[in-house]
Order: structure tokens, then C-alpha cells, then sequence
């Protein structure tokens, strides 16, 4: 038996320095990494990868505003309702007619405000990547910090809309959350936990972006961060701090008004020195808009007959608002429809063809292809809004006589005299507040804002009974918020059927 | 039994025997000889390995089957031989020689059978394995190993994926393993761990096929173990004996009639017309004056000649089946080889359809010192399988038989319907004549060494490949309707991967005293799989001549795609198995692997198992009056832990997707946005399943009776699931391993051997398995994630849908559906709400069997055999859909109607479920999704899978000839079908549309070695 130890051990030696060698050679082949996609931790690596994330993220911006979700917030107010086919097309579009009549098709079944919310989650998801795994980047701190920047910038974007539309909402700040996991998603948090959010985000976002001009041509930049945390500020009741983030732009020399209102609206003035953020399109596939389509302009080249939507109209009450004179309206509204060569189409046979209809998204002298695939850029901020706001909050502030200059910046560009003249007298704090909203329908109409403006203001829902009859008989109080998404009760887990917001 | 000459022994003397020897003392020593011959043909057979009980002695006879060895007093020698049946015999003190016959046969005790990593002898097993012999495999000719492991195997459902040649199987071992579609157990071809189905290996060249079914004996594969171990062993050369063999067999295979249709042209008219006139009887008077509007010209033509278009007999034909191996086996010397190589062509009954396999295996090994022996085995095979459309067989069913299946220049008709400028048909001629073309090459083998370092101590290395080729050519014509509009469509698609797999084993036996026993294994693995596809579309030819084979003629690239992955597993095993006083067997494994599936944190898994088997009947406490009666008895408990690492690969990460924006107008910047729909999980881990086993293995009476039973509980845990994320988490859903199931079943296997006598001899094995699955978690606090997800039932097994509650009747209280009419289907109101919708459907139907086996019985007189094998499924609902379809005339479902839909609802015809035809579909209305519990049927059947007819040449009139031995048979395969489904197959019809008919196989055969 001894014999056979000494015989034996070395081969056992051997036996096992082969094993242990074959082993440690076998453990380092298991790490495989995806060939055929790039996932986020390695996109985020380099600052070429970083950069490309962030772009995902104003990817998403362009998403929620190409097609229908736009509307959410433009019409069911006093300024944009659906055109009379609407309702009586059926199927999806009996959710349309639901956010715009507030009647019993807006529930949180409702196609559009589900989609709206998956949306704008969908949104914050990719922002919150970017921010997880920028700080890791290969890159200086400057460039880390402006990345950062432009991601808490549409964070807050997509935050801000979910806080005005739907109150307290889930709010993840980090995809990687096992706790929500388990429940499915996160329970509501209250919209003063919301605002204190998009408050830090959007100061981060002051400070650490370049300025309009220096940064580049459709990405976010400073004095677009400033305008929207002064709109935060403004929605929040904040007044001095609105007045006092809006106020540097009143002298900023980046930025300002163009001559002609007229020529906001022109393809080729797209990104011009008034727009400080605007949703960037193209006229390539997959990079267009369907809003021309959806607001009835004509095709350019007449290649789909019957192209155009008219799906949204302006309310009578839009259309009349304008003094006469202000070359707001013509730049805005309109009755007739041209082909590319310029001669009138006849869309007799189209629904609500006397009414009044929307100019500003029209494509006849522009790029795109057809009217279902705009190129036309979409303006998300530009300076007459952070005027007209800063006036706002002055005016809240009780100081109407400093406010009302600032309203007269813009009437003056539309080539309207000063508004004490036209008024015959100094207006009332009270005067200015109500005139200050008319201001910004017929300033901003159709660029998304009225619904928030009518909510800040608490006009909501005596204006859009008062002037979108189709509201009329439906709009209450309830409808201040919209209902929270069905599939969201279905999945979270953390949220209970209470947690509806009430009346829904 | 074996006849032994000139000892005769019964059973009971032997016993006695075996007890005696314990006793036996050494004596003076004398030279043994012996001899073994064939007992049917009396041939010496070379190679049979005959050992003394104790293991001392062992030898292997020569080529002219004789041995000898030294042997002391009294000895019992084991002679064990492949394909025939072990015997153990006492040779007296006084005897010197001993001639033996052995039979052929399958199974004894003394049988060995094939673990992970090793063999065992059947009677030392502790765990649940089940074997079946290359001999009883080769009673079927299937194409597929897998379908000759159907209801053969207790405890393994094997269903066929289609009747099409070429189709794949759909295997699963002891119930529903998983949530996500599982891939079906991993197989083990001599020691290569594959996945996918094995087609390629021709059933012939099988040695023998082991399952490892319980966890305790699957354990040692770890984490893919989890649906159980297929392990094959191919044919090796036998030692000293130089074998050919050659085997063929043609066959020709007929449909089996699928549907009795309305077959005539007056009542095919009149239902089509009470159709229209039904939807307004005023407007469409009853008549020939509806033709004008219900038949195309085409019809009204063949309508008033009377041509009767028989669209099925158009496309079907009797087909021919042939197949031939042919191999040799050579053991003489030092190096062995086996050599084989096969030719299968299987034409299918729908034209077009055809499946062609050329396999070639070679087993090659040699000892090149007394303590290494190299070897190789390989099995090369090439596939060619011509698949046509699903919609082939679907549209000669369905087709208006009043519509010309040729055109006037004979070529298959393709009209043009003028109003949407389309075909109006796809019609089923042309599809035949252009169908799918599958091309597979796939290289499976290895190489090993092994070295003896010491005596009992063996270290095996082994390198094993799988190279796997698919490729798929497809050409969409002019005259279908995928080609029409877009002018020819061509699509080709390559698939494959190249597997390594390098095991490396350290085995030892230690058996430091006559009562103490043991078996180690230790090991470590490594494998690693590269996969690839890659496919490319196009469209716009300028002609159909030449198909795929030019794509650059297209005018139109319409899709490039490509992908490609790798995943590694890396793994320890160890395996312990201890014996004591040869009736308490002990075994003890474990595996750790390491898979690149999981992030880092998960990556290894620990996969344990321990088993246990008391052979009662060698305990000294049963008396040699019970062991007179009692062969075998013995008890097996064991307890382990498997794994399923089939996740989506890559499941890990979130995958970001290209993403561009136009800054600043017309230049597209590329970004990446993320995947929108699934979240990467980098925590997943292996779904783990704990199973306990415990079974009994009985015999009695002469072996006449031999029961083998099987109850497991399994529970499984960290089930993988694609959990749905609300909204606000930003994505679709993510795979977590969140959820649990439970399943327990038995597995019975009878086998009796009724008669044996020297010309007559009646064999009978039954098989019986259950199992009943159950979901016990889904999510936390959540019991059901769908209608067809629930807590407490089986997963991907409910069919859901209303409740059918007859036809409407004048009268009923319409109010459900006021625009219903007397004679539609009404469902019940489940929740009576007054509406019907979503909530008012419930679970009508299961498809999980909850119970299945096979018969298989063997009668032989003389040399005149007969064998029949029957399986069986009961307790399985299948949702048929076609079946309603068929039922009533509808244009919107399909034209023809069976005889039995003539009985259709009429106010004068009441009691009747044929709901009244209605040209639109309106009779359904009531339904929301068109269907009810009205279409689900019981699946119970029993199926004929074979009748076969063989005669045996007696050896005087071989001998006269070189050929060793010589069998003919005749066979018909699925004759009979028992069954009160009315779809095409009650196995493998669930809820589909027909694609493919049934049919039947005569067959005539021989197999014969020189």
C-alpha cells in the first residue's frame, strides 16, 4: 500500500493542477457581453455614447409632440376644440372627442391620456438613465454637467406635464428601483414633492447649460431652463421667484423678439432668435410631424387626395379675440387652402369648412413631403411666453403699472398701440390679469400651452364652459385634473383604487 | 429464461445457489471453458462478456464465442451481452465446461444503464430512469428518435409537431416545467450536451436511449436539467466480431379522409344560397336568382356542367417512403470501429412536401496502451426538407369546389378579382409547387482519452462539437398572393452555431472490503455556443424562372437582418456512490455551474442531489420460499435540485435602440433611445426546482410480472416570468424570477411476460403516467396576471371563453343581443350585467392531458411475430375552431360545410346546435371574439401507432447462404385513431387551423447481417 502512495500522489498532484488550470481559464469566458445591441452602462462609457443617450432623450421630446398627444392640453379648452366628424367617427376617435368634451369617454381608460402618460414616462425613463450613468462617462466635468444639464432640463419638461395634468404622480428618479419592481411601480407623491423636483432639476439646468447662441442649434440651453422654472415658479404661486428667474431675460441680449409675428411661422425662420426651445423635425422618415395633417392644411403636392384632417379647429371665441388690426390673426388663422402652386383648394365637401382654422402648422411653401409628415419644427418656449409670464408675475406681485410695458412689448410687435391707450384708462391689476390671458391665447395659440395657462389662472373651467361648446355640459371641477391611466392601476401594485383622482 | 445445457435450473435452485456460495471456500483451482451461442440461431457470439459474481474474473468471448478461465469449487458467472438478455448460472464444482444459449432480449436486472458521466448496473440504480433499446427503437421507422420514445417512456409526452415530413417534436418530461416556453429536455449524445431536435441521427445507429427524469439523477447536469436528460449512446463495435448489417424498408403513405363535407353540387348550392336569402329573405328570395350574385363566372360555369373541382385530391397523392442502412462493425484487435451510413427519402401526401436525410456515423476507438484508449464519434448528416404552406392544405380544404383548379392552358388558376385587383385565391396547386426549402448540415462528435493512472482510477478527457447549418430558400411567385403584388418575392435566411463542450473526469473505485463500496467522479466542463442568423428579403424579378437563386435581379431589397450571440456555461461535478453489503446504495452529486446568461451576481448556481435504494429482496430476512415467488424488489427515494437557464439571452440588459434627431433641421443626429418594452434585469437567476422522488421496482412470478413505479413532487421556485411594469416604470416589462408551481405525478410501467414457451411466447407492456401542474405563486399578492394566468391552474393550459348556451329560439329574451336572431349562438351572461363582454368569459376547457401511456404487446409462433403498440391521452380539451367553421355556412369563415351542417337551425328545425347559415357571419354575433365553449371538445383518444408482421429465416436455411440472419416484416403505422375529437388530430390540434392531414403508412421491411 505504501508503494502505491508514492506512486500515486504525484499523479494525483498533476490530475488536479490540470483541473484547476482548465477551471481558471473557464471563468473569465463567462462574461458576454451583447453583440448585436448596445446596452445603457456601456453606451454611457464614452462621451460619443453619452452624448447619443441624451439625444435619445430629445428623441422622446419629438415623440410625445409628432402626433396626437400633442393635443392633450390644447384642445377641451377656450381655445382649440375637436372639429363636429370627430364624434361621430367611432373607435379611437371617440377618445379625441373625450378630451375635448370632457364627456364620458375621458376616463382612465381614455386612449390618449394613457398614451400621454406612458409617454412622458417613457421620456423621464430615459432620463433618468442619462443621469445614472453620465457621472461615469469618459469625458471632462464640463461636458458631464451640460449633459446633465439637458437631461434634468426634459426631465422637468416631462415632470412638469404629468404634475399639471395629473396632480401627485409616481415619480422614479432612478430606473433601478427593486422595490418598485416588486410592487410593479411606485406610489404617488405629492405635487409639492413633484415641483421640488422639476425646481432642482431646472436650476441645475440654469447653471450648468451654455447659453442660447452658444449652445448648439436645437438643444436646450440657458435661458430656455430660466423661462420654464419661471413658468414653474409662476404655476406654483411663486411669484418673486418667477419675477426673479424671468427677470434677467427682460435685458438678456441672446435673445429676443422677431420684427414680424408672421415670420415666426416660417419654415425657413425655424430656430430663430425668439425660439428658445423647440421640437426639432425633419423631412425625412421617421423624423416628421403629423400636426399639419391633424390641423387640415393642405398637401403640398396633392399626392394623397383628401389629406388633411381638420381633427382640431380654433374655438369662435379664438378666432374672435384679435383686435382689429394685429397681425397675430392672419398669421394664425385662416378660411382657404392652397396646393403648392398656390391656387385654392375646394374642401367644400370636409367638415366645418366655414370655420375658422389653424395657419401657423401649415407645410404649402415648406419642405415636407405631405401633409402627414410635416418637417415643421414646433415651438415648445420662445421669449414672447417668458414676457408675457414675467408680466404675469409682476402683476401678481401687485404691480400692474411695472407689468404692463411688458404687454405692450408684444401688442407693439403685432402692430397694436399700447393697451391703456385702446382702454382708455391705466388697467386695474384685475384688468391686466384678465387681458394678460387673452394676451396669451392670441400670442401663443395652438403652441400647447392653454390648458395649464387656464389652470394656473383657476379660468379652466368657466372659460371652457363659457367658449368650447362641446364642453358645455360636461366640464367640473373633477376635470381640473385629468384621470390617472388604467393600465397603471392594473400593474402598480403600490397604488390602490383610491389613489384615483377623485370623480374618476 | 435461459436454457442452459446441460445444467437445467429452475429459478428456485438458483436462489439456492446464490445463497451457498457465500459459504463456498476456496479449493483446488481447474480450468473452465465455455461457449455462447445465439439461442434462436445457434451463431457463436463473440464478445459477450461473462465476470464470476464477485467480480474477480472476467473475460470476453472470442470469435467463436468460446472462453475460459481459472476458476475453485462452485462459481456463478454474470453474462451480460448488448441486446440480449443477462443470465446467471451456477456452474458445479465438478464441471469443467459449460455451453450457454443466450436469448435475445431487453431487459434484466443485471442491464446496465446510462448516468451522467458514467454507467450503473440497473439493479444498483437509485434514481428514476427509464431505458429503451436501439432493438425496440428500431420497431418504428420514424424519421425523429423522439417519436420512438413516445409512449414508450413513462413520465415523457412526445407529440409531433405536424404531420408534414421533416416536422419537429414537441418533448416534455414529467409535467410542465416552466412558465416561459421551455425548450424540452437536453440531450446527451455520447457525452455532447445538445439542445434542439435530433433528426439528424438515424434511429438505427442508436445503442440505447437512458432518461434521466427525476431531479436526483438529472442533477449532475445541473443548471439545463430542469426538463429532464435525454441521454443517447450510439453503436459501438462489439469486440471480436466483424458485423454488416443491412436494413431497408419502403413504404407508401395514404391521407387519412379528413372532414365529410357537403360533396355535392346541389346541396354545396342550396347552402349558399339559404346563406344570402337568411340575411333578408325579402331582398334574396330563396333561388336560383341569387347565383348572379353569390357565384363568379368561374363558378356558374362549373355550376351548370356539373365539374365538381376536388381540390384536395388536387394537392394530396400517395406517397412513398424508403430508407436504407447500411453499417458495419468491426471489433477485432485493439482498435474497434463502427461504420454506418443512411439514406432516408420521405415524400409527403400534400405534393411539393419532402424530407431526404444522408447521415453517416462513425465509432471509432483504440487501445493504444494498457492504459489508454482514444476514440471518436462522429455523426455527420445532411437534411433537405421541403416544407409547404400552412396555407396549402387549409385552402384545398376550404376552396369553393365550384371554382376551376385550372386555367384553360391548364397552368393553376390565378384570377384576378377586378374590384380589389388581387387574387382571388392563393391557389393551393401553385403553392405545392413552390414550397419552402430547408437545407441542415450539422457535424455532432467528439474525441476523448482515457488514461488509467492506476488500477480503479480512469481520467477521461473528452472534446465534443455540435456544428449546426440551417438554411432556408424560399421563392413567392407571380401567381401566389405574397408574390403578386410585389412581383416575385424571394426571402433567404441562414441559421446555425458552432458548440464546443470540453469534460474532463476523474473516476475511482474503491472497494476496500467485500461489504463496502464505492464509486467517486469528479469533474469540470466547459461549454460555449456561437450562434448566427442572418436573412435577407427581396422583391420586383424581372421573371419567376429563377426563383431565389439570383437575388441581385430584384428590384426591391426589402429587409436585411442579422444577429448573433455566444453564451458559455462552466462547470464543477462530483459524484459519490456508496454500496453497502451490495443492498444499500447511497448517491450523493453536485454540480456548480457558471453561465454567462446572469449578470454577475447570479452567475453561479449550486445544483445538489442525494438518493437511496434498499434492495429488499437480497436482505436475508426474505426467505428462499418468498424469493421463489418474488424476483425482485426494491425501493428508491432521492431528492434534488435542477435548474432552467432559459431566459431570453441577453435578458440581462436593457437594450437601447437607434435613435435620431434632427437638430437644427435636415441633419439626423444618431442617438439611442432606450428598448421601449423590456427592461434588462442583471439579478436573474435560474428557475430551481426541487423534486423528490420515490418508487419501487417489483417482480414476481418468473419475471412474468415486472412493475416499475414513480411518485414525484416538484416544486418548482424563482420561476422566470416577462412581468408586466406599470406604465411609470417606463418600460413594457421586465423577466423577473418572482413566481412558483408545483407539479407531482406517477409514472407506472407494467411489463408482463404472459407466456414463454419455445414456439410461443406473448409479451405486454403497459404504461401509465399523471401529473398534475399548479401555479402556487404568480407575484406577490397577486393570483392572476391573466385570464389565462392564474394561481391554482397550469400555466399555457386554459382555454378561456363564454359559455355557450344553445341556439336563440323564437321567443328567447333577446335583450343580451337585440340584433340576435333565432337561430344564433347565445353565451351566458356571466355576471349579469346585461351585456356580454370581456368578464363573461371563464375557463371551459384545460389542455393539459391529465393522463397518458402506451400498450405495447408482442406475440410470436414460431418464427412469425406480431407486434402492436397503441398510446393513449385522455383528459385534455382542445378549442376547435375550424370545427365551427365547417359546421355553418358562412362566406366569412370558410365555403364548405360538413354533411352534419345540413342539419342547420330553420323554424322548422329547431332542436339542432348548427347554428343558421348566414352568408356574413351574423349567426355569431352574439360572440364578441367569435368563439365559445360551443367549439371545445374532448381530446380523449387512442391511437394504433403500429401493427407489424415479421418472419424470422430459420438459420438451416441461412446457412446455406453468407447471410447471418434475415427478418421481413410488414407494418402499418397509425392505422386506427379512436377518438370523438372531430379535428384532424386530437394530439396535436389545439385550436389550429388545418395545415396538414393525417395519414397512414404500409410499409414492408427487412433487416439482415452477414
Amino acid at each position: 500500500m505504501n508503494n502505491m502512495k508514492k506512486i500515486l500522489l504525484p499523479r494525483y498532484i498533476l490530475a488536479t493542477i490540470l483541473l484547476a488550470w482548465f477551471l481558471s481559464g473557464c471563468n473569465k469566458k463567462l462574461d458576454i457581453t451583447p453583440e448585436t445591441f448596445v446596452a445603457p452602462e456601456q453606451l454611457y462609457k464614452t462621451e460619443q455614447g453619452a452624448i447619443s443617450g441624451v439625444t435619445g432623450i430629445y428623441r422622446k421630446m419629438m415623440e410625445l409632440n409628432s402626433g396626437d398627444y400633442y393635443f392633450v392640453g390644447i384642445v377641451g379648452t377656450d381655445e382649440a376644440k375637436t372639429s363636429s366628424f370627430v364624434p361621430t367617427w367611432g373607435g379611437y376617435w371617440q377618445h379625441y372627442d373625450g378630451i375635448n368634451s370632457y364627456n364620458s369617454l375621458m376616463t382612465a381608460q381614455n386612449q390618449l391620456v394613457q398614451g400621454v402618460w406612458n409617454v412622458l414616462y417613457k421620456g423621464i425613463a430615459n432620463a433618468n438613465e442619462a443621469i445614472r450613468y453620465i457621472p461615469s462617462s469618459a469625458t471632462s466635468q464640463e461636458v458631464k454637467d451640460r449633459l446633465i444639464g439637458e437631461s434634468k432640463f426634459m426631465r422637468a419638461v416631462f415632470y412638469f406635464k404629468l404634475v399639471q395634468f395629473f396632480g401627485g404622480v409616481p415619480m422614479p428618479t432612478d430606473q433601478e428601483d427593486p422595490v418598485a419592481d416588486a410592487n410593479g411601480g411606485k406610489p404617488r407623491s405629492t405635487e409639492s414633492e413633484v415641483y421640488a423636483l422639476i425646481v432642482n432639476d431646472l436650476k441645475f439646468a440654469v447653471d450648468h447649460l451654455q447659453a442660447k447662441g452658444t449652445a448648439e442649434v436645437g438643444h436646450a440651453n440657458a435661458e430656455a431652463a430660466r423661462t420654464l422654472l419661471g413658468k414653474v415658479y409662476l404655476t406654483h404661486k411663486d411669484y418673486d421667484s418667477a419675477s426673479s428667474v424671468l427677470q434677467p431675460l427682460m435685458t438678456a441680449t441672446t435673445t429676443g423678439l422677431m420684427g414680424n409675428y408672421a415670420d415666426l411661422f416660417r419654415e425657413e425662420n425655424e430656430n430663430n432668435k425668439e425660439s428658445l426651445f423647440e421640437i426639432q423635425y425633419s423631412n425625412e422618415n421617421g423624423n416628421t410631424n403629423g400636426q399639419a395633417n391633424t390641423l387640415g392644411a393642405w398637401t403640398i403636392a396633392n399626392t394623397y387626395p383628401g389629406g388633411g384632417g381638420h381633427v382640431v379647429i380654433p374655438t369662435d371665441y379664438y378666432d374672435n379675440i384679435f383686435e382689429q388690426g394685429d397681425t397675430r390673426r392672419d398669421a394664425s388663422i385662416r378660411y382657404v387652402f392652397y396646393d403648392a402652386n398656390g391656387n385654392v383648394v375646394d374642401y367644400s365637401w370636409w367638415a366645418d369648412v366655414t370655420k375658422p382654422h389653424v395657419k401657423k402648422f401649415d407645410i404649402t411653401q415648406g419642405k415636407s413631403l405631405n401633409g402627414g409628415l410635416s418637417s415643421r419644427n414646433l415651438y415648445f418656449l420662445r421669449y414672447a411666453d417668458a414676457v408675457l409670464m414675467y408680466a404675469e408675475a409682476l402683476n401678481e406681485l401687485n404691480q400692474p403699472g411695472k407689468a404692463l410695458p411688458y404687454l405692450n412689448i408684444i401688442r407693439n410687435r403685432a402692430r397694436l398701440d399700447n393697451w391703456e391707450n385702446v382702454l382708455g384708462h391705466t388697467p386695474s391689476q384685475d384688468e391686466l390679469r384678465t387681458e394678460l390671458l387673452k394676451e396669451r391665447m392670441r400670442e401663443l395659440g395652438f403652441e400647447g400651452w392653454r390648458w395649464c395657462d387656464l389652470k394656473r389662472t383657476g379660468k379652466l373651467i368657466e372659460q371652457t364652459k363659457a367658449y368650447n361648446s362641446n364642453a358645455t355640459a360636461n366640464i367640473s371641477d373633477k376635470n381640473l385634473l385629468f384621470p390617472i391611466s388604467a393600465r397603471e392601476f392594473e400593474l402598480n401594485r403600490s397604488l390602490r383604487p383610491s389613489d384615483q383622482n377623485p370623480g374618476f | 429464461m435461459p436454457q442452459l445445457i446441460p445444467v437445467r435450473t429452475s429459478i428456485l435452485l438458483l436462489f439456492i445457489h446464490l445463497l451457498a456460495v457465500a459459504n463456498v471456500k476456496a479449493q483446488n483451482q481447474r480450468q473452465l471453458r465455455g461457449r455462447i451461442s445465439d439461442a434462436e440461431s445457434s451463431i457463436p457470439l463473440p464478445g459477450v462478456s461473462v465476470r464470476t459474481l464477485d467480480n474477480s474474473i472476467s473475460r470476453v468471448t472470442d470469435a467463436g464465442g468460446g472462453f475460459d478461465m481459472k476458476v475453485s469449487g462452485k462459481v456463478i458467472l454474470i453474462i451480460s451481452y448488448v441486446g440480449y438478455k443477462s443470465q446467471t448460472i451456477t456452474v458445479p464444482e465438478t464441471d469443467t465446461s459449460v455451453t450457454l444459449l443466450l436469448q435475445k432480449g431487453t431487459e434484466t436486472l443485471n442491464d446496465v444503464v446510462v448516468i451522467g458521466y458514467g454507467k450503473q448496473q440497473k439493479k444498483d440504480v437509485t434514481s428514476a430512469i427509464s431505458s429503451l433499446s436501439g432493438k425496440e427503437l428500431k420497431e418504428l421507422p420514424v424519421t425523429n428518435i423522439n417519436m420512438a420514445l413516445q409512449a414508450r417512456i413513462p413520465g415523457m409526452q412526445v407529440v409531433t409537431a405536424g404531420y408534414q415530413p421533416g416536422a419537429g417534436t414537441n418533448v416534455r418530461i414529467r409535467g410542465i416545467n416552466t412558465i416561459t416556453q421551455g425548450t424540452g429536455p437536453i440531450y446527451v449524445v455520447d457525452g455532447v450536451v445538445v439542445t434542439y431536435d435530433l433528426r439528424e441521427i438515424n434511429p438505427n445507429d442508436v445503442e440505447s436511449i437512458d432518461v434521466l427524469k427525476d431531479a436526483s439523477a438529472a442533477a449532475i447536469y445541473g443548471s439545463r436539467a430542469s426538463e429532464g436528460v435525454v441521454i443517447i449512446t450510439t453503436k459501438k463495435a462489439s469486440s471480436g466480431k466483424t458485423t454488416v448489417n443491412y436494413d431497408a424498408y419502403f413504404g407508401l403513405q395514404k391521407m387519412v379522409k379528413t372532414y365529410d363535407f357537403v360533396d355535392n353540387i346541389n346541396d354545396y348550392v342550396n347552402l349558399r344560397r339559404a346563406g344570402l336569402s337568411d340575411e333578408d329573405p325579402v331582398a334574396w328570395p330563396m333561388g336560383p336568382g341569387l347565383d348572379s350574385l353569390l357565384f363568379n363566372a368561374d363558378e356558374r360555369r362549373n355550376m351548370a356542367a356539373g365539374r365538381w373541382q376536388n381540390w384536395v385530391g388536387a394537392v394530396t397523392q400517395t406517397a412513398p417512403q424508403t430508407s436504407h442502412t447500411l453499417s458495419i462493425s468491426n471489433g477485432f484487435g485493439k482498435n474497434k470501429f463502427y461504420l454506418s451510413g443512411n439514406h432516408l427519402n420521405q415524400d409527403g401526401i400534400i405534393k411539393g412536401s419532402n424530407f431526404v436525410r444522408y447521415s453517416v456515423k462513425a465509432n471509432m476507438e483504440s487501445e493504444v496502451s494498457a492504459k489508454l484508449r482514444v476514440g471518436v464519434n462522429t455523426n455527420v448528416s445532411h437534411i433537405k426538407n421541403d416544407v409547404v404552406s400552412n396555407e396549402t392544405f387549409y385552402n384545398a380544404l376550404t376552396i369553393s369546389p365550384l371554382m376551376s383548379i385550372y386555367d384553360s392552358t391548364g397552368k393553376p388558376s390565378a384570377n384576378i378579382d377586378p374590384s380589389s385587383g388581387n387574387l382571388v385565391f392563393n391557389n393551393p396547386v401553385t403553392l405545392t409547387q413552390s414550397p419552402v426549402h430547408n437545407v441542415d448540415d450539422r457535424f455532432l462528435g467528439n474525441v476523448f482519452g482515457e488514461y488509467k493512472i492506476v488500477k480503479d482510477l480512469l481520467f477521461r478527457t473528452s472534446f465534443g462539437v455540435d456544428i449546426y447549418k440551417d438554411q432556408r430558400f424560399e421563392y413567392y411567385p407571380r401567381t401566389t398572393s405574397t408574390g403578386f403584388g410585389k412581383k416575385g418575392v424571394a426571402k433567404i435566411q441562414n441559421f446555425g452555431w458552432r458548440d464546443y463542450l470540453w469534460e474532463n473526469t476523474l473516476s475511482y473505485h474503491y472497494a476496500p472490503s467485500a461489504r463496502h463500496e464505492f464509486d467517486f467522479l469528479a469533474g469540470a466542463t466547459y461549454q460555449q455556443r456561437r450562434q448566427e442568423w442572418n436573412y435577407e428579403e427581396a422583391s420586383g424579378f424581372p421573371t419567376d424562372d429563377l426563383t431565389y437563386k439570383n437575388m441581385s435581379l430584384a428590384s426591391s431589397r426589402d429587409v436585411i437582418a442579422s444577429d448573433y450571440f455566444n453564451w458559455s456555461v462552466s462547470s464543477l461535478l462530483g459524484r459519490v456512490i456508496y454500496k453497502f453489503k451490495g443492498r444499500y446504495i447511497i448517491n450523493g452529486t453536485m454540480r456548480r455551474d457558471g453561465s454567462s446568461r446572469f449578470g454577475a451576481s447570479n452567475r453561479y448556481g449550486y445544483f445538489p442531489s442525494v438518493s437511496g435504494a434498499w434492495r429488499i429482496i437480497d436482505e436475508p430476512f426474505i426467505g428462499l420460499k418468498t424469493q421463489a415467488v418474488i424476483n425482485d424488489a426494491k425501493i428508491r427515494v432521492g431528492y434534488g435540485i435542477v435548474g432552467n437557464q432559459e431566459i431570453p439571452i441577453s435578458a440581462t440588459y436593457t437594450q437601447m435602440n437607434p435613435a435620431a434627431y434632427p437638430y437644427n433641421g435636415n441633419s439626423q443626429t444618431s442617438g439611442f433611445q432606450l428598448g421601449t418594452s423590456t427592461q434588462g434585469n442583471p439579478d436573474l437567476k435560474w428557475e430551481s426546482q426541487g423534486q423528490f422522488n420515490a418508487g419501487f421496482d417489483f417482480a414476481a412470478f418468473n419475471n412474468v410480472i415486472r412493475i416499475t413505479f414513480d411518485y414525484y413532487n416538484k416544486n418548482i421556485k424563482d420561476l422566470l416570468l416577462n412581468n408586466p411594469l406599470a406604465p411609470s416604470q417606463g418600460f413594457d416589462n421586465k423577466w423577473i424570477n418572482v413566481s412558483n408551481m408545483n407539479t407531482r405525478g406517477i409514472d407506472l410501467a407494467v411489463k408482463l411476460n404472459l407466456i414463454r414457451k419455445k414456439d410461443f411466447d406473448w409479451q405486454m407492456d403497459v404504461n401509465w403516467s399523471k401529473f398534475k401542474t399548479k401555479i402556487t405563486r404568480l407575484l406577490p399578492g397577486v393570483d392572476s396576471l391573466s385570464p389565462y394566468l392564474k394561481v391554482g391552474e397550469a400555466p399555457n393550459s386554459l382555454i378561456v371563453d363564454y359559455v355557450y348556451d344553445g341556439l336563440y329560439k323564437k321567443g328567447d329574451d333577446f335583450s343580451l343581443n337585440p340584433q340576435a336572431r333565432p337561430g344564433d349562438l347565445k353565451v351566458r351572461d356571466l355576471d349579469h350585467n346585461g351585456i356580454i363582454n370581456q368578464y363573461d368569459r371563464t375557463i371551459v376547457g384545460r389542455t393539459t392531458p391529465k393522463g397518458w401511456g402506451g400498450i405495447w404487446t408482442y406475440l410470436r409462433y414460431k418464427r412469425v411475430s406480431m407486434t402492436i403498440f397503441a398510446n393513449y391521452t385522455y383528459g385534455h380539451d382542445i378549442s376547435n375552431k375550424a370545427y365551427q367553421d365547417y359546421l355553418y355556412y358562412s362566406s366569412k369563415t370558410a365555403t364548405r360545410t360538413l354533411k352534419e351542417g345540413l342539419n342547420y337551425w330553420r323554424p322548422d328545425n329547431t332542436d339542432t346546435d348548427v347554428p343558421r347559415p348566414n352568408q356574413f357571419g351574423r349567426s355569431l354575433r352574439a360572440l364578441p371574439s367569435g368563439t365559445s365553449s360551443f367549439i371545445v371538445q374532448k381530446g380523449d383518444f387512442i391511437r394504433i401507432r403500429n401493427i407489424t408482421l415479421a418472419y424470422d429465416f430459420p438459420p438451416a436455411i441461412l446457412q446455406r447462404t453468407k447471410i447471418g440472419s434475415l427478418r421481413v416484416y410488414a407494418q402499418a403505422t397509425e392505422p386506427f385513431l379512436f377518438t370523438k375529437y372531430k379535428g384532424i388530430d386530437p394530439e396535436i390540434g389545439v385550436g389550429q387551423y388545418d395545415t396538414y392531414p393525417r395519414y397512414r403508412t404500409f410499409l414492408f421491411g427487412l433487416q439482415s447481417s452477414f
